[in-house]
């Protein structure tokens, strides 16, 4: 029997260290100066507020602060699909103040990343709408999380919270220019789809879409939809903008419905009804279309992401079209 | 079932107490169902192809004891081996030649479409059949008795620890072992579970973690930095060795629980000084097979045969073909193939002793090149046996006046060490590069893009997040495998319950807190 007793000795061990462990975490993340954590803290006032994916770090804070002398706060971060960002957005207006403007690139509604929208599990001690959102995405992560707390802090956010622990992620962006082999492997990259591409979450996202847009409005608060910049030889690539602009008109209109329409990149049947009717609503927003707005190739990091250049030649032109206003 | 998989840890919560409250045919029987059920898992349809290779081996086994004529025994290995070599071949190959010689006849213009019968590899048919084949082989030299038990000789094929991805256990080490039951030990419960936790940490924590940054470079090697490429190969070195070995070490650890005892699969590859030590150290199960049922038989370092000549010249003569993608490239090719091995005949002809050299450089070559097409169906496999061979031989060539340099020289001799260590570490991913980009076409724009030293400042790393992880979790498996040579912490473990709790402990927050829990497959498992 006492041969047993060093299998006790290491799980109370290992739940003890574990609580421990875990509860410091929690502590650091929570003082974080990374844009959740302040988020959740309520220190995330702002004039503006941004969303999106990685793509959304080109709405390169410090120059539009300089530009515009409003304050702005950003939720993007790579990968981020629509769904997580209409959470993120909730959270944001239930812990902070209300902003003038949210300006959206809606490219996020291109796929979801179980992995990113899991590793989020590290703030869903702050928000239960958060801990919602991984549960449906994979109850394992949910309760291993309930039951290990340092596996709650076992993702890339984590460790990006760590990182920014004491410094802005303010100026957080690609800082690359994009290399020689990218800029001559372009015409070989396969065509792109700037909305949504897996046929399963198509549906989801049009719906986030439009109930993101309509917790803005309920909130009065301005709503701007963009598609940033694309790297120019690259945004030739992209097939389906003009039918992505009808379906987001029709998707944020007050009176869209999930009715399924025709998936309108893989080649299946288009029905034609569907796209007169998204045409003649009204009420719907049409998205800044920015997909080839910069011509310079150094402004860009790779193929989608402009790097700080790139990105201040893109706010200018935001400025000049009145997006900020 | 796969070993980081909720129902395997449900799978052998079940198993165990009934494994050891059970003795005698019951306890080999559970075992024998349970290991079905452990593969059956994955595809019950591939169950009936390990109990087919168990039925033939055994019958052809059985024969071969009563027969003394040596002509018959010699058909009847030689049925054995097709049997299984075709089967292995059937769902391995079919798939490659076929694509290969369509990919061929396109490239020199000659129309040519694949079948629709696209075969499913079974998982880990090359494991079993070896382990099937080594039994029928060693019967027929005579080095063992023939099993007659039928269910002991089932469970020794199907035994599920180590039926999936080795380590292959031959008949003469593992089948005694079943002669007795093996008695429940606290001493192997530590020792085999330590070796088990320690083998989730390199695959659930190590080689999964440094995965996604791996597939990233290997998806678009054109679209990263120098610096980066550099970095998902180094990477990719450990991703496979802490998948490997992990399994290795779960497999070996759970029957080390079960009562049996496995060899060891690895010992710390990537401290190798040359060559032939880097192949006693990494996957040494199939190393070790390769080179008492091939490498010897073929003459080893004593000489050798014309058969083996032929078997490097065709592989290599077809390759030449399908690489080139041109007439006039292909007989640039083949003219340099006819030439260098006329040179090696002329050579060979020049005396006895160059004679031997030279049979043995082709069957280390042979080795190498078989050892290459076991792991699959891909020309990739085959470059990577056959950068492999000319490792071993160009060492050969090179070894002494090298050692010669070093000394002259003058360097520290953990100085010369190191640098031994490092050069077979660079060739070695050399090789790695061949062996996971799988299209040659990947593996030379990854090379290229390593090569150019564009862009090679940290800031042009993508994801620094994953470099960052991957670096402090090579730090952790180094310092742990480098201080173990001084500290040996199996013993301590087995020894010191104050380490082994605090070793246990520590190594299940670092899997909780690093760990990858997707229940990712092994790499191994598409061998």
């Amino acid at each position: 029997m006492k041969k047993l007793y060093w299998i006790f000795a290491v799980i109370i061990l290992f739940f003890i260290g574990d609580r421990l462990g875990g509860y410091f975490l929690k502590q650091m993340v929570s003082s974080s100066q990374f844009r959740y954590s302040k988020m959740y803290r309520g220190e995330a006032d702002c004039d503006i507020l941004f969303l999106g994916n990685s793509r959304g770090l080109g709405f390169y804070q410090p120059y539009i602060e300089e530009v515009t002398g409003k304050k702005t706060f950003n939720l993007s971060y790579n990968a981020l699909p629509m769904n997580l960002g209409r959470v993120l957005l909730e959270d944001y207006l239930e812990h902070n103040n209300k902003p003038e403007l949210i300006i959206v690139d809606i490219t996020m509604m291109n796929r979801v990343d179980t992995t990113l929208v899991t590793g989020f599990n590290v703030y869903t001690p702050y928000s239960d709408r958060l801990g919602e959102m991984v549960k449906s995405h994979s109850k394992n992560v949910f309760y291993g999380g309930k039951l290990s707390h340092l596996f709650v802090h076992n993702s890339e956010i984590f460790q990006r919270a760590m990182f920014y622990y004491s410094k802005t992620d303010k100026d957080w962006i690609v800082d690359r220019v994009i290399n020689e082999n990218m800029v001559n492997a372009v015409e070989e990259q396969r065509p792109f789809y700037a909305g949504p591409f897996d046929w399963s979450t198509v549906e989801m996202m049009f719906d986030e879409l439009n109930q993101t847009v309509k917790i803005a409005k309920e909130n009065n608060i301005k709503i701007k939809l963009v598609v940033s910049p694309f790297f120019p030889p690259f945004a030739k690539k992209i097939v389906n903008l003009e039918h992505l602009q009808k379906r987001v008109k029709m998707a944020t209109s007050e009176s869209f419905n999930k009715n399924p329409f025709a998936h309108p990149y893989v080649n299946r049947t288009v029905d034609t009804n569907n796209i007169e009717a998204m045409t003649k609503l009204k009420d719907g927003i049409e998205f800044y279309d920015y997909s080839d707005a910069l011509q310079d190739p150094s402004g860009f990091g790779d193929y989608q992401h402009v790097n700080i250049k790139g990105a201040k030649q893109y706010i200018d032109k935001m400025k000049v079209d009145g997006i900020f206003d | 079932m796969i070993f980081n998989s909720i129902p395997f840890f449900v799978f052998i919560a079940i198993f165990l107490p009934f494994y050891f409250t059970m003795k005698g045919k019951a306890r080999l029987l559970l075992c024998l169902i349970g290991s079905y059920i452990f593969y059956g898992w994955l595809d019950y349809r591939f169950c009936s192809l390990v109990a087919f290779s168990t039925l033939i081996d055994y019958y052809v086994g059985m024969k071969l004891e009563n027969e003394d004529d040596q002509p018959k025994r010699k058909r009847l290995l030689l049925a054995s081996m097709i049997v299984n070599l075709g089967f292995l071949g059937f769902f391995k190959y079919f798939n490659f030649f076929q694509e290969s010689f369509v990919s061929m006849m396109n490239d020199f213009g000659m129309q040519a479409h694949p079948s629709t019968l696209q075969i499913f590899l079974p998982v880990g048919i090359s494991f079993y059949t070896f382990q099937s084949m080594s039994y029928t082989i060693d019967v027929y030299w005579k080095k063992i008795k023939v099993e007659r038990d039928f269910i002991r000789f089932a469970t020794f094929i199907s035994f599920f620890p180590q039926l999936v991805a080795g380590p292959i256990v031959r008949a003469k080490d593992f089948l005694p072992q079943f002669q007795n039951d093996r008695e429940f030990s606290w001493d192997r419960l530590i020792s085999g579970t330590g070796q088990m936790v320690w083998g989730f940490f390199k695959k659930v924590a190590v080689a999964d973690s440094l995965a996604p940054f791996v597939d990233q470079c290997f998806q678009n090697p054109e679209g990263f930095s120098s610096i980066h490429l550099l970095i998902g190969i180094i990477f990719y070195s450990f991703q496979i060795y802490c998948d490997f070995s992990g399994y290795s070490d779960i497999a070996i650890g759970l029957a080390r629980v079960l009562g049996f005892d496995f060899p060891d699969n690895f010992r710390t590859p990537y401290f190798s000084k040359n060559f032939s030590e880097f192949w006693q150290r990494w996957h040494i199960s199939l190393s070790s097979w390769l080179k008492d049922y091939l490498y010897i038989p073929l003459g080893g370092s004593r000489g050798g045969s014309f058969g083996s000549v032929f078997f490097i010249i065709l592989p290599l003569f077809l390759l030449s073909i399908f690489w080139a993608g041109s007439w006039q490239t292909a007989l640039i090719y083949l003219s340099i193939l006819l030439l260098v091995s006329l040179a090696t005949a002329y050579w060979m002809r020049s005396s006895d002793a160059n004679r031997v050299k030279g049979f043995t450089y082709m069957n280390n070559m042979v080795t190498m090149l078989l050892g290459g097409l076991w792991h699959g169906a891909n020309w990739a496999f085959y470059f990577w046996g056959f950068l492999h061979g000319m490792y071993l031989i160009v060492q050969r060539f090179l070894g002494k006046p090298f050692g010669k340099l070093m000394t002259a020289l003058r360097f520290p001799k953990m100085m010369q060490q190191g640098i031994d260590i490092l050069i077979v570490y660079f060739f070695t991913c050399l090789a790695w590069v061949f062996f996971r980009a799988v299209e040659f076409d990947v593996a030379s724009a990854y090379i290229q893009g390593i090569a150019s030293f564009e862009n090679f400042t940290f800031g042009s790393i993508v994801n620094k997040f994953w470099v960052l992880k991957g670096v402090l979790l090579i730090g952790m498996l180094l310092f742990v495998e480098i201080t173990d040579f001084k500290f040996n912490y199996s013993k301590l473990i087995q020894t010191s319950p104050a380490f082994r709790i605090a070793s246990f402990v520590i190594l299940l927050w670092i899997i909780a807190f690093f760990g990858s829990f997707g229940a990712n497959a092994f790499i191994y498992f598409q061998f």
